[in-house]
């Protein structure tokens, strides 16, 4: 199945589907709604546990609001959802530490994660958000990936990585914005180590 | 059971991880997603990231990964590194014949804070201390084989080797006249200290006299059995003893190298009696010294799947 044509379904660019099957209604942050089979929502342990607390019948889905996902916008839970009807009724994976993890991405996937950077990152909050297993697997893999042949100098490129200067930057401007003092009291510290002197206080 | 209307959106806020940030880059994810990316990640991936910076590198050694087998191998004239990962083939990666094995080095720096091996060997010439080069910390290993080295080396991985989880110690010295022997008869203290656990081994071939007798000696007030080629040492811990064992060629002549030893030093039960174990001397001998006896490696057994001289078959109840 392509992912153009996975059966997630958001309300604002096509019509409800009219099944017997029992679907949920999700609004993102930015008020994109969705139907997502029951099915396919089983493979969010998260989203699965909420609905079953719900305890809702096809009517309350239909007379309620849509169950809001206040964390995520419209773009990502399109694609969350979308990889959960493509892959709802498949055996969520157990991690029993027993075994080295080798993934595996399928056509699909590789498909629906052809998107920027930006995009990806989000899937995969979004996912273990969710808790997704296999889409964070999946999703984690195709960022993986993306170190591939790559050198330290294009790896900081590719994931915009602080060199240790700016971490270090990062840090001091963290610390002072809890503490503006100790700055203060560092440079007057290192200031007294430069004139001489051996105590501070 | 039907929920509020009104609660299903604080029911889903709830929810959150804490963070309600969305993730755009590397740096946005948290500490356990970014781990779940790197474990994903091939080896030569990781030791690239690595390099990026200190916090990057910090947390690709946080996850280690596992190698069932390398080996070192540092002489002046060649350098080699060979490394199988679980479920992998094995990689080498060689330096170009003649180039100084100092340009392997930080590769092997690198592996050691990275890899966890159940079975590390080490092959470097007595005229180099490549150990010099490396900067120390907590080896991850189960099984070490040291097969030759300089004096300096040894004494790095033996003072390396304290501090780790390793189970087996093998230390090839049959061609070191100037072993530091006495540096050996340490072994024992620091399993005492340690309150090391049952079936920790240490294996060495010497060229060295006389060893039976500097163990008594060195261990004089602690020695609860003593025969011709065992000895028992009490620990600290009333459930372990000491055993020292020396293992007897009986079927070679050695008129020419009248010193070489074969020692197994091993943690065990008090309680074990001699009659209730298979000491397997010519089994851990020939882990020692293939070479002694060409008929134990014409069966199936491969010295790197084997179950290695620290599975020693106990005829022994845990319970």
């Amino acid at each position: 199945m392509s992912v153009e044509n996975a059966p997630v379904v958001d309300v604002d660019e096509a019509a409800i589907p009219v099944e017997k099957k029992m679907y949920y209604r999700f609004e993102s942050n930015d008020k994109k709604e969705f139907r997502v089979s029951e099915l396919a929502i089983q493979q969010s342990e998260t989203l699965n546990r909420l609905v079953e607390a719900m305890g809702y019948t096809s009517e309350d889905v239909e007379n309620k609001p849509a169950i809001a996902i206040e964390n995520i916008d419209g773009k990502t839970l399109k694609l969350v959802f979308q990889w959960c009807e493509h892959h709802k009724g498949e055996a969520i994976p157990v991690d029993d530490g027993s075994v080295p993890k080798i993934v595996e991405i399928p056509e699909f996937d590789a498909k629906l994660m052809d998107i920027d950077n930006g995009l990806l990152f989000k899937l995969i909050w979004a996912a273990d958000y969710l808790n997704i297993v296999q889409l964070l697997n999946v999703s984690c893999k195709k960022v993986a990936n993306m170190a591939q042949g790559k050198t330290p100098a294009q790896l900081r490129r590719v994931y915009l990585l602080p060199s240790d200067e700016e971490d270090e930057a990062a840090k001091r401007a963290a610390q002072e914005a809890q503490d503006p003092r100790a700055r203060e009291v560092e440079e007057e510290f290192e200031e007294r180590k430069r004139q001489g002197g051996n105590s501070f206080f | 059971m039907n929920a509020d209307v009104e609660n299903l959106t604080e029911k889903t806020d709830n929810l959150s991880i804490g963070d309600s940030n969305y993730s755009t880059n590397w740096n946005n994810l948290s500490g356990k997603l970014k781990l779940q990316c790197i474990e994903k990640m091939e080896l030569k991936e990781r030791l690239l990231l690595r390099c990026t910076s200190k916090s990057e590198k910090t947390l690709v050694d946080s996850n280690k990964i596992q190698a069932s087998f390398a080996e070192f191998f540092i002489f002046p004239e060649q350098s080699t590194v060979s490394i199988k990962l679980k479920n992998k083939p094995t990689e080498h990666l060689a330096l170009p014949r003649g180039k100084n094995y100092k340009f392997i080095v930080p590769l092997i720096e690198s592996l050691l804070q990275l890899v966890s091996f159940d079975q590390l060997v080490i092959r470097s010439s007595e005229k180099i201390d490549f150990t010099d080069e490396l900067s120390g910390g907590q080896l991850h290993v189960k099984c070490f084989w040291h097969e030759s080295c300089s004096n300096k080396d040894l004494m790095y991985w033996l003072n390396a080797l304290k501090s780790s989880e390793v189970e087996t110690i093998k230390f090839d010295a049959d061609l070191n006249e100037n072993f530091p022997f006495d540096k050996l008869l340490k072994v024992p203290n620091i399993w005492i200290d340690k309150d090391a656990e049952i079936k920790k081994t240490f294996l060495v071939q010497v060229l060295k006299d006389g060893t039976m007798d500097d163990f008594k000696k060195t261990f004089s007030d602690r020695i609860v059995c003593n025969s011709e080629n065992l000895i028992r040492i009490r620990t600290d811990n009333p459930a372990k003893q000491i055993a020292l064992e020396l293992g007897i060629d009986e079927g070679e002549d050695y008129d020419d190298i009248d010193a070489l030893q074969y020692i197994r030093m091993m943690v065990i039960p008090s309680e074990l009696q001699e009659e209730e174990y298979d000491w397997n001397t010519n089994k851990w001998m020939n882990l020692l010294d293939p070479e002694r006896d060409i008929s134990y490696w014409d069966s199936d057994s491969d010295v790197y799947d084997s179950d290695g001289p620290g599975e020693w078959e106990f005829d022994y109840d845990d319970d």
